[in-house]
């Protein structure tokens, strides 16, 4: 097969990751953990996070593995040629899920924060198309564009981080771990689906310029990501204590909104948040489509992804409108979720797989 | 009546073939026969009154000869004191005192090498080079019984002196620009930079008009693919005329749907030189005093010259008013649109409630107001421009009135519609590059549109389609938005902010130069 001829820097792939999982669950996050498991929610956080920091970084190990060589060219090798194809097949359907899934969760917080009267089909047809003229061009303007759009997606951390007012009482956190070990588990999926989109990780290794240099660049994003989540739990914890954040459905966005620094200029500081927010959006669909298109063309052996982007485009937006409503795509998410959490062991199982065979006598390339 | 006949698609694409060949009769060489050759030049010449056949005798042995100029394209001076008076006057004169005749040969080398002073000369045979020359400020000399005759280049045409540009006004730097001759540029840019790797290639240009160009570059500092990129689009040209630098701009540039310009223009020597030395290439164009810089990229464009003849933290300050001006030039009049019409919410409660009085009176819906005032201030600038200056005052009165305080009065538009425009306009034009604030303002209409159409999500969608654009455009292989994206982070020196001339140690490394060290370390005393 033909190696592919862009290539990105480790740094890049840092910042792509942190964009593209920054986008969908971030808000609501903090919401769905505390419901789940209560003051001890950041103990989820820190163990999922901590978890999926591991998955990550083994997977770029994997990948690293095989520079230049994509999974759909390395897996075979390691779990024989069915079962790739149907890991990667199954696969590509999930991030074509997963990005149906972000769309509508998109759509649906533009309908209720910005344009009440607007059809969501036409915000969907418009996003879609235009996060399809970016990526029939390929990953390297789709890597640009998140490196353009990284300050604007650093400021809602930063407004998190600086502005600090009104009932802010950090004893809500405590005590620790006072029901038990229970409610860490409980929180953990929730807490792990908040990272959901990391095995992107899978299929931009091979574009890595220093493979070797991926496990690093991999560990900085999930790092940095982790502790940003962690960041607003606390926040938004300590400002609406556990029992008012269960019925939040976007603390975050609750929290941003009650900051009234920006009373001079801007009344309500969360519609400001929303609008950096869809850049971030932006990414994480980019990825989403743009991951199942380029399996699609690898697996196909075709010269451009020009005819795949327009195949997926009207199947996306079908999936997207399928939800009949909130209740629908929350559920979906958890079931996002759950899969996952699922790929991260098997990325773990698979790593030290590859370990085992490369010390029984090294893997063909 | 009959309707004129279109003209037919296939004899358009022959004409085209025509010109791509250009005016194919083979490349005719003189004989050893003048009249044949003064004939042959006569019928292709035609019968100009300002071309001149200047028939005289050589010598004592009264050999005839010609002189074939364009009046008014060389200098008189050299035509009677450099040719004529040492073949009609001198050369009998001193062939009666040797008592030797000389040939023919003899004189043309003899001329050559003693009469004349100024100017190239040189040796042609083919009728082109001939025609060429003799309609590009140069003399031709016909003689006798020869196929051969002599081009003494000796240009003279009347020119502008050295004025300061009133396109790129700076408060301080060099007051001189470039003018319109080729000539006169080249020295103003050797002048700047007297490198022996300082290079000027000559090439000429339209089938018809044969424009000299001038591609500037320095040696070791350029980088190579793009000069031979540059070089190649060059030779792919094939026009009858260039006019103007913009012909040649058009038709290099890579994206030409684009509103975003990909090709630098200057009229400053000055920053012709600085681009010189930052590794880039510039085109000199004959007959115009705009020259060409290549690549240029996005953060270009808001360079000016005094950013680096002020001391940094001025010329910072400036950098950054300038980006933020682009920002209002583009988003503020759509994100007003969108505030008013979809999210009152955004803006603070009391100046909401304030627009809102304020707009009571207006018929229109918000979205058709601000168009109105951004349309009829476009026809005001545009009047301003083309208008004589003594008349164009009047214009700026009139707008003035009835765009401000009339529209107003008349209910056609808010006041805050009226500062929104006002912002937009002076923002457009705090930007130094003309064209990219064209690009910019052009760019607010679909903003303005999606604004009213999609609220503030729109007018984040057109933000994001401007940086796909951006990005995924290329300028002779530099990456247009480059160094903003990829993050090059070694010429954030000079992007945003303009660090101190001390810490400028490197040139900007996007256009990938071969040497890239600007500045050695002090210099030790001795």
């Amino acid at each position: 097969m033909e190696q592919p001829r862009d290539r990105i820097t480790p740094t890049q792939l840092t910042i792509v990751l942190i964009s593209a999982i920054l986008g969908i669950d971030g808000f609501a996050m903090p919401g769905m953990v505390v419901a789940a498991a209560g003051r001890d929610g950041w103990l989820s956080l820190l163990l999922g996070g901590g978890w999926l920091l591991v998955a990550a970084m083994s997977l770029a190990f994997l990948g690293g593995m095989f520079p230049r060589q994509s999974p759909i060219n390395w897996l075979p090798k390691l779990m024989g040629k069915w079962p790739a194809k149907l890991f990667i097949t199954l696969h590509c359907v999930f991030y074509l899920v997963m990005c149906a899934w972000s769309l509508r969760i998109f759509t649906d917080m533009i309908r209720i924060y910005l344009l009440p009267r607007t059809p969501t089909e036409v915000i969907m047809i418009t996003f879609l198309i235009s996060v399809a003229y970016l990526i029939v061009n390929g990953i390297d303007p789709l890597v640009r564009v998140t490196q353009v759009f990284f300050p604007f997606t650093l400021i809602p951390f930063l407004l998190l981080g600086i502005v600090i007012k009104g009932r802010m009482d950090f004893g809500e956190i405590l005590p620790v771990m006072a029901n038990g070990f229970l409610p860490v588990l409980k929180g953990l999926p929730p807490a792990i689906a908040v990272f959901v989109g990391w095995g992107i990780i899978m299929y931009l290794m091979q574009f890595l310029d220093k493979p070797k240099k991926g496990y690093k660049a991999v560990g900085i994003g999930v790092g940095f990501l982790l502790l940003f989540f962690l960041w607003s739990f606390i926040l938004t914890l300590s400002h609406f204590g556990p029992v008012e954040m269960k019925y939040l459905l976007f603390p975050v966005i609750d929290f941003v909104r009650e900051i009234e620094i920006a009373n001079v200029l801007l009344e309500k500081l969360d519609l400001f948040l929303l609008t950096f927010w869809i850049l971030t959006v932006f990414v994480t669909v980019a990825f989403t489509y743009y991951i199942p298109v380029l399996i699609g063309t690898q697996a196909l052996g075709f010269r451009d992804n020009e005819g795949l982007v327009f195949l997926a485009l009207p199947l996306i937006f079908l999936l997207a409108r399928l939800p009949k409503g909130f209740k629908t795509t929350e559920l979906i998410g958890v079931v996002i979720g759950y899969i996952s959490l699922f790929f991260s062991l098997a990325v773990v199982l698979l790593l030290l797989l590859a370990w085992r065979k490369k010390r029984k006598g090294g893997i063909p390339n | 009546m009959k309707k004129p006949k279109r003209p037919d698609k296939k004899a358009v694409r022959k004409t085209r073939e025509g010109v791509l060949t250009g005016r194919q009769e083979g490349d005719q060489l003189l004989r050893p026969d003048l009249e044949f050759n003064i004939t042959f030049l006569k019928s292709q010449l035609g019968d100009s009154p300002d071309i001149i056949f200047h028939e005289f005798l050589i010598g004592l042995d009264e050999l005839t000869a010609y002189l074939v100029y364009t009046d008014g394209l060389v200098d008189r001076q050299i035509v009677t004191q450099d040719i004529l008076r040492p073949l009609e006057m001198d050369l009998p004169i001193l062939e009666a005192k040797t008592g030797k005749k000389l040939l023919v040969d003899a004189i043309l080398a003899r001329l050559s090498k003693r009469a004349i002073q100024s100017g190239e000369i040189k040796k042609e045979k083919s009728f082109d080079e001939l025609l060429g020359a003799a309609l590009s400020g140069g003399i031709v000399l016909l003689v006798e019984d020869t196929d051969e005759a002599l081009i003494i280049s000796a240009p003279g045409w009347p020119t502008r002196g050295l004025e300061e540009p009133d396109t790129e006004v700076l408060v301080r730097g060099p007051r001189e620009g470039l003018s319109e001759t080729l000539r006169v540029n080249t020295s103003l840019l050797r002048r700047r930079i007297k490198d022996p790797g300082f290079r000027i290639e000559s090439q000429k240009i339209g089938t018809r008009s044969k424009t000299a160009i001038g591609i500037c570059y320095i040696k070791d500092i350029v980088n190579k693919a793009v000069l031979e990129e540059l070089k190649t689009r060059l030779d792919k040209i094939n026009i009858d005329a260039i006019l103007e630098s913009g012909y040649i701009e058009q038709l290099i540039e890579d994206s030409s749907l684009s509103p975003f310009p990909q090709i630098q223009y200057t009229e400053r020597a000055d920053k012709a030189a600085a681009a010189i030395l930052e590794g880039r290439v510039v085109i000199l164009v004959d007959t115009t005093p705009f020259a060409l810089i290549v690549p240029a990229t996005f953060a270009q464009f808001f360079q000016s010259p005094e950013d680096y003849y002020e001391r940094w933290i001025i010329g910072s300050l400036t950098r950054l008013i300038r980006f933020v001006a682009s920002y209002i030039a583009v988003f503020v009049p759509g994100l007003f649109v969108a505030a008013v019409s979809f999210h009152p919410g955004l803006i603070p409660i009391k100046l909401s409630l304030a627009i809102a009085a304020a707009r009571e009176g207006v018929p229109f819906p918000v979205v058709v107001e601000s168009l109105l005032m951004e349309i009829s201030f476009e026809f005001l600038r545009e009047a301003g421009a083309r208008l004589p200056r003594s008349i164009g005052q009047t214009i700026g009165i009139v707008g003035g009135l009835i765009i401000g305080d009339a529209a107003v009065k008349a209910n056609l538009a808010s006041p805050v519609m009226v500062i929104v425009v006002a912002i937009t306009a002076i923002a457009s034009f705090a930007i130094p590059s003309y064209n990219l604030g064209i690009g910019f303002r052009i760019l607010r209409f679909p903003v303005i549109f999606l604004g009213a159409t999609l609220g503030l999500y729109g007018v984040v969608l057109v933000f994001i389609l401007i940086n796909i654009h951006m990005v995924t455009m290329k300028t002779f292989g530099v990456n247009y938005l480059a160094p903003f994206v990829p993050y090059q982070v070694r010429d954030w020196k000079d992007l945003l902010i303009r660090v101190s001339w001390r810490k400028m140690i490197t040139r900007p490394v996007i256009t990938k130069p071969q040497d890239s060290i600007r500045q050695g370390p002090p210099k030790e005393e001795h």
